[in-house]
C-alpha cells in the first residue's frame, strides 16, 4: 500500500532578515523559508532563534523571574552579558521600560546611555523597545537611534508613530518591528506604510502582540498562524519573519501565583507558562520568540528547528 | 464539500412535525449544516435522505470515543486544519499513566494524584481525561484488578496499554467503561480480536505511516472499527510531522485508509514530553499518554489546550458580575468593560499594573469587545445604568463616580441621566490605565451625599 | 515671455561653472590633481554629484570630471529644458566650489554654518520623515524690508519648518533678532553661494532616507519633487547667478518664490510680496499643512467629552433644535475661493449674552483640496456633528437644517466663542481628512436675515446631494467598495458596498467607502473594479468575484451582489438584520439585531441564526444585510425583489417607515406593507403561510423559491 502524504505547497516566501551582531558577534537570520513552520517540508534556511528581554525599569519580579534574574536588578550590561555568554541567548531585547513616567522616570538620555552600555557589553544583535509612553518614545527613539554604536532594531512601529520610528531607524540604519494589535489587517497596513515611506523591507519585522497562555494567546496564535499562510500564498507586506514576545506570560497570575497549594511548584510552574506560550507561538510560525526566563532559552531553542 | 442548510433541508419531509426536537424542517437542517444535529433525530427521513446526510455529516476525521457517561472522551471528528478555519472540537485528550506494579499505598497516592488534575478557569473545569493503565507486571489479575480500582477510584476512562493476557483480563473487568486497548505492536491482531468482541477502541501502534498502513489494515481485518493510529516518533519533532501528516491525509487527502485520530505515548523515557505534549496539543494530537502527574507540568498544558480548542467565533465569556482587584475598599474606583474574555484579562491586567485597588464591574455583552458591544447595542447607557441599579456596586462603595472606557465616551451623557452616578471617561486604551488610576486624586471618590 | 529668464538661467550657469573651474584649477595647481577633496562630516562626498550621477568624488581630478559632466548639460537655446538643465549644471558646479571652500572647515564667519554635517541631517530628517517637521523653506537674497521678512521667517519657525538662510538675508535675520540655530531649525547658510548646503542637505536626506542609492538620479529628482517639501524664497533682485540656482531647483520640482516681478511658471515660479502671501503660496504650492498639537480654544477638546450632554438649566445659549433657524453646510469650492484658516464670524457672538438666549445659526464651511469631490460634502458635514461634541460644554444633536447646538454656561465663562467653534471644525476636519482636504474656510452667521438667506440655499444644496443620491445607482459606477474591517473575526469576509447596497452593518454606504479610502489609501476600505457583468440581475460581476476571491484567501469563489439563494454574499457578525427563507411561504423574513424573542415562521430568532450565518461563510438562504438595503431597488433582484419579504418584525416595519410603504408602491404593490406578516401575526410558517393566503401576499406566485 501506498501512501501520499498532501503536502501543500506555497507561492511565496518568508523576506529574510538579519539582526546584525557586533564585531565578533553573530548576526541572527530568520525567515526565508516557503513552509509551514516544524515540518519537515519545503526549505528552511534558518532556525527560529530564541532571545532574552532585558528590562531597564524597577519592577517586582515573580518568584520564577526573582530566582536568576534578579541578581542583575538594575545592571542591564551585566544582565546583557550574561544571557549571551551564559544562557545563550541569541539576540536581546533591551525594553527601555525604566523611561516611563510612571517606571522610575529614566530620562531619554539615560535611556540612550544604556543602549550604549549594552551594545559595549556584548556582541550580540539587539533589539530596542520602548517605554510604552507615547510622548516619550517620541523623543525616546530618535535618542536611541542616534546614540547605537551599531545597527539595532527599534520596537516597534505603529500606525500612530511608524514615521518617526521609521525616520529613526532610517536616519542611522537601523530596522524596525511593526507592531499591530492582533489585527491580520492592519499588520498588513502598517507594513505598506512602512514601504511607502520606502523603509527596505529586509529590515522589517512583525510583532503580531502576543498574549499570554491564558490570557488571548489564542488570538495571537491564529493571527500568527494567517500571517505566515497569508505571506507563503503570495502577500509581500506579511511574508516577513514574526516576532513573539512571551513578557505577557509572566502577567498571568498562574504564572507567580504561590499559594494555590494545587497548582505545584510556582518556580516551575511560572517557567511552564512562558515555556508553553513560546511553544504555541513556534508551532505557529513565530521566527524570533523573546523570553524572560532563562532555562528557557534552552528548552525553546530545542523546538526552534528548522 | 459540505451540504449547506438549503441542500439538507431539501432531503427532510418538511412536515415541520418538531419530533426531533426543532420547530421546524429548516431549523433542524441548520442544526446539521452545522455539524450540531444528526439526522437520526428525524423519524421520517426516508432512507435516501439517512444516506446522503449520514454520508455527508461522516466527519474527515472519524470519531472515536472512549469512556461512557459524563467523562466520555471524544478523539477526532476535526474538519479544518487551522482554527481561524472554523474551530478545533474536540481538545486534546490527555492520559496521565499509572504503573500497575506499584505497591498498593503508591497506587493509590498516584490515582489520587491524577484525580486531582483539575483546575477552575474562566468558568471552565478542565482537568486531565484519562488514566493510563501501564503494565509492568506481566500479572493478567493483578492488572485487571488495578484497571476496576483505577476506574473506581477516578471515574476517568482508561488507556489500558498491556499484553494480549492482561489486556484481555482488564477488558473482562472494566469493558462496560469503554476503555481504549493498547497492546503492543506484536499483540496488534489478539488485541485487534478482543476490541471486536468487545466493540471497543482499539489504538494500533507502528512505526510510521509505513508501518501504520498495513498495521491498520490488519485491525480492521479482525474487525476493529473504532481505531486510533499512534505512528511511535521517535521524539517531538517526528510526532509533529506524524500528526500532521495523518490530519492532512484526513482533512485534504479524504484518505480512508490512515485517517484516524492520533494516539502518542510521551512517557517510557520519551525525550521532552512536556515540549512534545505542547506542540501536539497546537498540532493535531488527539490523545496524549504522560507520565508527569505535577501540576505545575498539567495547568499550563491544560491551559494552552483550553486556549486553542476556544471555538474562535465564539470567544470565551467571563460571569457579568462585579472583580474585585488588589483589596478594594469603599473609596475605590469602580471601573465597568464587557465580558469579552480578553477585554477582561487586558483592563484586569493593566488595573492590576496601578497597583491601585479597584473594582472592575463586567457588563454582560455576549462576549464583545467594547466597540463591538456598543454598535451592536450591548454595551448602552440603558443597560450600565441598569447594571449599576442591579449588581450591588452601590453596596460596595460610599462614591457614586464611575469610569468607562474612552472608546464609548458617548455614553457617559446618557448614564448620568439614567443613573446616579458621575461619570469619567477613561482612556481610550486599556494600557493607558495604569497612569491614568494613579493621576485620579481621592476627591473624585468622595462618599456622595443624598 | 520667458525666454530672457531662460537665457539669464543658462548665462549663470556658465558663469558659476567657469568660476568653478577657475578655483579648482588653481587649487589642483596648489595641491596636485590626486589631492584629496571632501566636505566635513559627511559619507556622501559631494552629495549633489553622488545623487545626481555616477561620478565617485573623492580627489580634485574627480571634481574635474563632474565639471566636465555639468559643462554637456549648459546647451545653448532659450528653452525651459535647457534652463532647467542649466540648473542641474549650477548646482554640480557650486557643490564643488562649496567643497573646494571648505578645505579648512567652516570658511564663513558665525553664526553662519556652510556645510550642514549628516548627524544634523540625520536628526532633523527624522521630522521630516515623521512629519513634525513639515517642509522646508530656503530663503535667499537681500530683504528690501527686512522686518516683513522676519515676520515671515519667524511665521516659519513656529509651524515647524526647516529653514536655510543664504545671502545678505542671513545678516539682516541676525540683525532683526530672528533667533537662529539648530534648537530653531533655522540654518544660516553663509552668502549667496552657501545656498548649496540646502541643496546638498535636500539630496543627502533622500540618500538617508528615501533608499536611493548612488547615481539614481530620476529617483532622486522624484524624492526631491514629492517628498521634500521645500520651497525657494528668492528676496531682492535677481541676478544670473540667482536665476541659474532658481533653475537647479526647479529642476528638482521645488517651487521658488520671487518677491520681484519675474514671468510666472505655474507651480514652480511665482512672483509674491514677501511675507505671509509668500509663506502661504509656498505652503500651498508644496502642499505643506499645519498640524496643531493643541487646539487654540479656551475649552478642554477630545473624545472624552463625547458622551456629555447639557442640560437646560446648564445652557447658555443655544442654536437650532426648532427653536430657531438653524443649518450646517460643507461646500467644495475651488481652491482659489477658499482661504485657509479663514473663520469669520458675522452677527452676534456669545460673549455677554444673558442666559438663556436662542440664536438662529448657519455653518458654512467651504473646503478645497485636489482628492476633494463634491460626494464627500456629506461624509465631512456628518463630521460636523462629533467635532461639536468633542468640546467640553458644547453639544450637537442632528444635523443639515435641523441641528440643535447647545454651549454651556461654563464653556461661556471660559470665554468660548463662535469662533472657537469654528477654529474647532477648521482644525479637525484638515485633521481626519488629510489626505483629502488642503483648505478649510468657516463661516458662522447669526443674524436672522443672513440665516434665512443661507438656508434656502442650503435646501438647495441638500437636494441636490438628495437628487445626486439618487442617480448614484450600481449600474452607473465602475466601482464598489470593499469593507474587510471585520477580517479581524471573521477572516474569510469581504463587505462589498455599492451605492444602491449599503454594508451589511448599516453604517458604511458607497460614498463613506469612497472616502474612506481616500483619506487612507492603504485602509480596508478599497476600489473593487465591478468588470465584466456576468449576470446584471443576480449581480454577477467578474472584477467582484476576482476581489472577493482574492480576498477571502480563496475561501469564497463567487458571489452575486444581488441574490440570497445564490452564492450570497457572506457576513461577519455586525449585520442589522438577518434575512432568511421560509420555503413553506416561498419567501423570506427579515429579523433585526433588536428582536429578542426566539419565535419567528423560520423557527429560530436572531441569535440563534445570527450564530450561523456569522463568521464570513456564504448560507444560501439566509444573509445579513444592513436595514436600509431592504429598500434598494437592487434588493434581492434575483429572488424577484421586496414582493419577497413575507414576514418582519413589527419594529423593524415602524423604523423603515413611510420608505418602506413608498417602495413598496414604487413596484406597485402599495399594500405590500400590510401584507408582510409580523410577530404579531405568525409565527410558525403554517400561520405565516395562511395569513398569507388570506391577505392574497405576492410570494405566493411568485417562482418557487427552492
Amino acid at each position: 500500500m501506498t501512501v501520499s502524504p498532501s503536502i501543500p505547497t506555497f507561492p511565496g516566501r518568508i523576506l529574510e532578515v538579519t539582526l546584525p551582531a557586533g564585531p565578533g558577534g553573530s548576526p541572527v537570520v530568520v525567515g526565508g523559508q516557503n513552509a509551514l513552520p516544524l515540518l519537515p517540508e519545503g526549505d528552511h534556511p534558518h532556525a527560529p532563534a530564541v532571545g532574552m528581554e532585558i528590562r531597564t525599569g524597577p519592577e517586582e519580579l515573580p518568584p520564577a523571574l526573582a530566582e536568576v534574574i534578579g541578581p542583575f536588578s538594575g545592571n542591564p550590561a551585566a544582565l546583557a552579558q550574561k544571557c549571551v555568554s551564559g544562557w545563550g541567548a541569541r539576540f536581546l531585547f533591551l525594553s527601555l521600560s525604566g523611561c516611563n513616567p510612571d517606571a522610575g522616570g529614566q530620562g531619554v538620555q539615560d535611556g540612550a546611555a544604556i543602549v550604549r552600555e549594552v551594545l559595549a557589553a556584548t556582541a550580540t544583535p539587539v533589539i530596542v523597545g520602548g517605554c510604552g509612553d507615547e510622548d516619550v518614545d517620541g523623543r525616546l527613539f530618535p535618542a536611541v537611534a542616534e546614540a547605537a554604536t551599531r545597527p539595532v532594531f527599534l520596537s516597534y512601529a505603529e500606525e500612530k508613530n511608524y514615521r518617526l520610528v521609521a525616520g529613526a531607524a532610517l536616519a542611522y540604519g537601523h530596522g524596525v518591528v511593526s507592531w499591530s494589535p492582533i489585527d491580520i489587517n492592519i499588520a498588513k497596513q502598517i507594513n505598506l506604510l512602512l514601504a511607502d515611506l520606502g523603509f527596505p523591507g529586509e529590515r522589517v519585522l512583525i510583532d503580531p502582540l502576543t498574549g499570554g497562555l491564558g490570557y488571548g494567546l489564542e488570538y495571537t496564535y491564529s493571527i500568527v498562524e494567517r500571517v505566515r499562510l497569508a505571506g507563503l500564498s503570495g502577500d509581500a507586506m506579511l511574508a516577513r519573519p514574526i516576532l513573539c514576545h512571551l513578557g505577557d506570560a509572566w502577567k498571568a497570575r498562574e504564572a507567580s501565583d504561590a499559594s494555590e497549594p494545587g497548582w505545584g511548584d510556582s518556580a516551575l510552574r511560572g517557567r511552564r507558562w512562558e515555556e508553553a506560550t513560546g511553544l504555541a507561538c513556534l508551532a505557529a510560525g513565530a521566527d524570533l520568540l523573546v523570553c524572560r526566563h532563562p532555562e528557557n532559552v534552552k528548552r525553546l531553542s530545542e523546538a526552534a528547528w528548522r | 464539500m459540505a451540504l449547506t442548510a438549503l441542500d439538507i433541508y431539501k432531503l427532510l419531509p418538511k412536515t415541520n412535525c418538531k419530533e426531533c426536537g426543532f420547530p421546524t424542517c429548516l431549523a433542524f437542517a441548520m442544526r446539521m449544516a452545522a455539524g450540531k444535529a444528526t439526522v437520526d433525530l428525524c423519524p421520517h427521513a426516508s432512507g435516501e435522505a439517512k444516506a446522503t446526510l449520514g454520508a455527508a455529516a461522516s466527519p474527515p476525521l472519524p470519531k472515536v470515543l472512549i469512556g461512557a457517561g459524563e467523562r466520555e472522551v471524544v478523539l477526532g471528528d476535526e474538519t479544518v486544519l487551522f482554527r481561524h478555519e472554523k474551530t478545533f472540537c474536540h481538545p486534546s485528550a490527555v492520559a496521565i499513566s499509572v504503573r500497575d506494579d506499584l505497591p498498593d499505598a503508591d497506587f493509590a497516592a498516584r490515582i489520587e494524584a491524577i484525580r486531582g488534575l483539575a483546575f477552575e478557569r474562566v468558568g471552565q473545569r478542565i482537568s486531565v481525561d484519562l488514566v493510563a493503565l501501564r503494565c509492568v507486571s506481566g500479572d493478567a489479575g493483578k492488572y485487571a484488578r488495578r484497571a476496576g480500582a483505577a476506574f473506581e477510584a477516578t471515574g476517568l476512562p482508561l488507556v489500558l496499554l498491556a499484553p494480549a493476557g492482561p489486556l484481555a483480563a482488564a477488558a473482562d473487568a472494566v469493558g462496560a467503561s469503554r476503555p481504549l486497548l493498547s497492546p503492543p505492536p506484536e499483540d496488534l491482531e489478539a488485541g485487534a480480536r478482543l476490541a471486536a468482541a468487545r466493540k471497543l477502541p482499539l489504538r494500533v501502534r507502528a512505526r510510521g505511516m509505513g508501518g501504520l498502513a498495513p498495521a491498520l489494515a490488519t485491525a480492521r481485518e479482525a474487525g476493529a472499527a473504532s481505531l486510533v493510529a499512534d505512528p511511535a516518533p521517535e521524539c517531538a519533532r517526528e510526532a509533529v510531522a506524524d500528526a500532521t501528516t495523518l490530519r492532512r491525509l484526513a482533512i485534504l487527502a479524504r484518505n480512508r485508509d490512515l485517517a484516524y485520530p492520533s494516539a502518542f505515548d510521551l512517557g517510557n523515557g520519551f525525550p521532552d514530553p512536556f515540549l512534545a505534549a505542547a506542540l501536539l496539543i497546537a498540532k493535531y494530537g488527539s490523545l496524549l499518554v504522560m507520565d508527569t502527574a505535577d501540576p505545575a507540568d498539567l495547568l499550563p498544558l491544560l491551559t494552552l489546550r483550553q486556549n486553542l480548542f476556544t471555538d474562535p467565533q465564539r470567544p470565551i465569556q467571563v460571569e457579568p458580575g462585579i472583580y474585585p482587584i488588589g483589596a478594594p475598599g469603599e473609596s475605590s474606583p469602580v471601573l465597568i468593560t464587557t465580558n469579552f474574555s480578553l477585554t477582561y484579562f487586558t483592563v484586569r491586567g493593566d488595573v492590576e499594573a496601578a497597583r491601585t485597588p479597584a473594582l472592575l464591574l463586567i457588563s454582560d455583552c455576549d462576549g464583545m469587545s467594547v466597540l463591538t458591544a456598543w454598535a451592536a447595542g450591548k454595551f448602552t447607557g440603558e443597560s450600565i445604568a441598569r447594571q449599576l441599579a442591579e449588581c450591588g456596586i452601590a453596596d460596595r462603595v460610599a462614591h457614586r463616580t464611575l469610569i468607562l472606557p474612552g472608546m464609548v465616551a458617548r455614553l457617559s451623557g446618557r448614564i448620568e441621566e439614567l443613573s446616579k452616578w458621575r461619570v469619567l471617561v477613561g482612556p481610550q486604551e486599556s494600557s493607558a490605565l495604569p497612569s491614568y488610576l494613579r493621576r485620579l486624586t481621592a476627591a473624585a471618590f468622595a462618599p456622595s451625599r443624598g | 515671455m520667458h525666454e530672457p529668464l531662460f537665457s539669464a538661467c543658462i548665462r549663470g550657469a556658465g558663469a558659476v561653472l567657469s568660476l568653478a573651474r577657475t578655483t579648482l584649477d588653481g587649487v589642483q595647481a596648489r595641491r596636485g590633481k590626486d589631492a584629496p577633496l571632501a566636505y566635513p562630516e559627511t559619507a556622501y562626498e559631494l552629495p549633489v554629484a553622488f545623487g545626481l550621477t555616477e561620478l565617485r568624488v573623492t580627489t580634485l581630478s574627480g571634481a574635474g570630471a563632474v565639471l566636465d559632466l555639468a559643462r554637456t548639460l549648459i546647451r545653448e537655446g532659450a528653452t525651459a529644458e535647457n534652463a532647467m538643465d542649466a540648473g542641474a549644471a549650477t548646482l554640480l558646479a557650486a557643490d564643488v566650489l562649496g567643497a573646494l571652500s571648505h578645505e579648512n572647515g567652516n570658511p564663513y564667519p558665525p553664526p553662519s554654518v556652510g556645510f550642514v554635517p549628516d548627524s544634523v541631517l540625520r536628526k532633523l530628517g527624522i521630522f521630516m520623515v515623521d512629519g513634525s517637521v513639515p517642509g522646508v523653506a530656503v530663503v535667499i537674497g537681500n530683504a528690501a524690508d527686512p522686518a516683513a521678512a522676519a515676520a515671515m521667517v519667524r511665521h516659519f519657525q513656529e509651524i515647524g519648518l526647516l529653514v536655510f538662510l543664504a545671502g545678505e538675508v542671513t545678516g539682516q535675520m541676525g540683525a532683526q533678532g530672528v533667533k537662529l540655530g539648530e534648537d530653531f531649525k533655522t540654518f544660516p547658510l553663509g552668502p549667496l553661494p552657501a545656498v548649496i548646503h540646502a541643496v546638498n542637505f535636500a539630496v543627502r536626506a533622500g540618500l538617508t532616507f528615501g533608499g536611493i542609492g548612488r547615481g539614481q538620479a530620476q529617483a532622486m529628482l522624484s524624492y526631491l519633487g514629492n517628498r521634500v517639501k521645500a520651497f525657494v524664497c528668492a528676496l531682492g533682485p535677481l541676478d544670473d547667478v540667482a536665476l541659474a540656482i532658481a533653475a537647479g531647483a526647479m529642476k528638482a520640482g521645488l517651487t521658488v518664490l520671487a518677491d520681484e516681478a519675474v514671468p510666472e511658471i505655474p507651480g514652480l515660479l511665482l512672483s509674491r510680496p514677501a511675507g505671509e502671501e509668500m509663506a502661504l503660496a509656498g505652503m500651498e504650492a508644496r502642499g505643506i499643512k499645519v498640524k496643531w498639537v493643541k487646539l487654540p480654544v479656551p475649552i478642554a477638546f477630545g473624545p472624552a467629552f463625547e458622551g456629555e450632554r447639557i442640560r437646560k438649566s446648564d445652557t447658555h445659549v443655544e442654536f437650532g433644535g426648532g427653536r430657531s433657524a438653524a443649518f450646517e453646510l460643507v461646500r467644495m469650492s475651488p481652491p482659489e475661493e477658499v482661504r485657509d484658516r479663514e473663520i469669520t464670524v458675522s452677527g452676534t457672538d456669545l460673549r455677554g449674552l444673558p442666559k438663556g438666549t436662542i440664536l438662529p445659526l448657519a455653518i458654512v464651511v467651504r473646503v478645497a483640496g485636489s482628492r476633494m469631490q463634491k460626494d464627500f460634502e456629506s461624509v465631512l458635514e456628518r463630521r460636523i456633528h462629533r467635532i461639536v461634541n468633542y468640546g467640553e460644554g458644547t453639544m450637537h444633536v442632528a444635523q443639515r437644517d435641523t441641528t440643535w447646538i447647545r454651549i454651556s454656561t461654563e464653556a461661556v465663562e471660559k470665554g468660548f466663542t463662535l469662533s472657537d467653534l469654528g477654529m474647532m471644525l477648521y482644525a479637525k476636519l484638515h485633521a481626519d481628512f488629510e489626505n483629502i482636504v488642503d483648505k478649510v474656510a468657516v463661516t458662522i452667521l447669526t443674524r436672522e436675515k443672513d440665516v434665512a438667506a443661507g438656508l434656502s440655499e442650503a435646501r438647495a444644496a441638500y437636494a441636490e446631494r438628495d437628487a445626486r443620491a439618487r442617480t448614484l445607482t450600481d449600474d452607473a459606477v465602475s466601482e464598489f467598495y470593499s469593507c474587510t474591517l471585520c477580517q479581524s473575526f471573521a477572516p474569510n469576509h469581504v463587505c462589498i458596498v455599492s451605492p444602491e447596497r449599503l454594508g451589511l452593518c448599516g453604517a458604511i454606504n458607497w460614498l463613506d467607502g469612497k472616502a474612506g479610502f481616500e483619506i487612507t489609501p492603504t485602509g480596508p476600505n478599497q476600489p473593487v473594479e465591478k468588470g465584466a457583468v456576468l449576470d446584471p440581475v443576480k449581480g454577477a460581476f467578474g472584477g467582484i468575484n476576482d476581489f472577493v476571491r482574492q480576498h477571502s484567501r480563496n475561501t469564497v469563489r463567487e458571489m452575486n451582489l444581488y441574490s440570497i439563494m445564490d452564492a450570497p454574499m457572506t457576513s461577519c457578525g455586525c449585520f442589522e438584520c438577518i434575512l432568511a427563507i421560509i420555503p413553506e411561504a416561498n419567501g423570506v423574513m427579515a429579523v433585526n439585531r433588536e428582536f429578542a424573542g426566539q419565535e419567528t415562521p423560520c423557527g429560530m430568532g436572531f441569535s440563534t441564526l445570527a450564530g450561523s450565518v456569522g463568521g464570513g461563510v456564504q448560507t444560501p438562504g439566509f444573509m445579513g444585510v444592513g436595514k436600509h438595503y431592504l429598500l434598494s431597488r437592487k434588493f434581492l433582484g434575483a429572488e424577484g425583489g421586496l414582493a419577497r419579504v413575507v414576514w418582519m418584525t413589527k419594529e423593524m416595519k415602524e423604523q423603515l417607515g413611510p420608505a418602506l410603504r413608498e417602495r413598496a408602491a414604487e413596484i406597485g404593490i402599495p399594500d405590500l406593507v400590510d401584507k408582510i406578516a409580523d410577530e404579531t401575526v405568525a409565527v410558525t410558517p403554517e400561520q405565516l403561510v395562511s395569513h398569507m393566503e388570506t391577505v392574497g401576499h405576492p410570494a405566493l406566485s411568485l417562482p418557487p423559491l427552492l
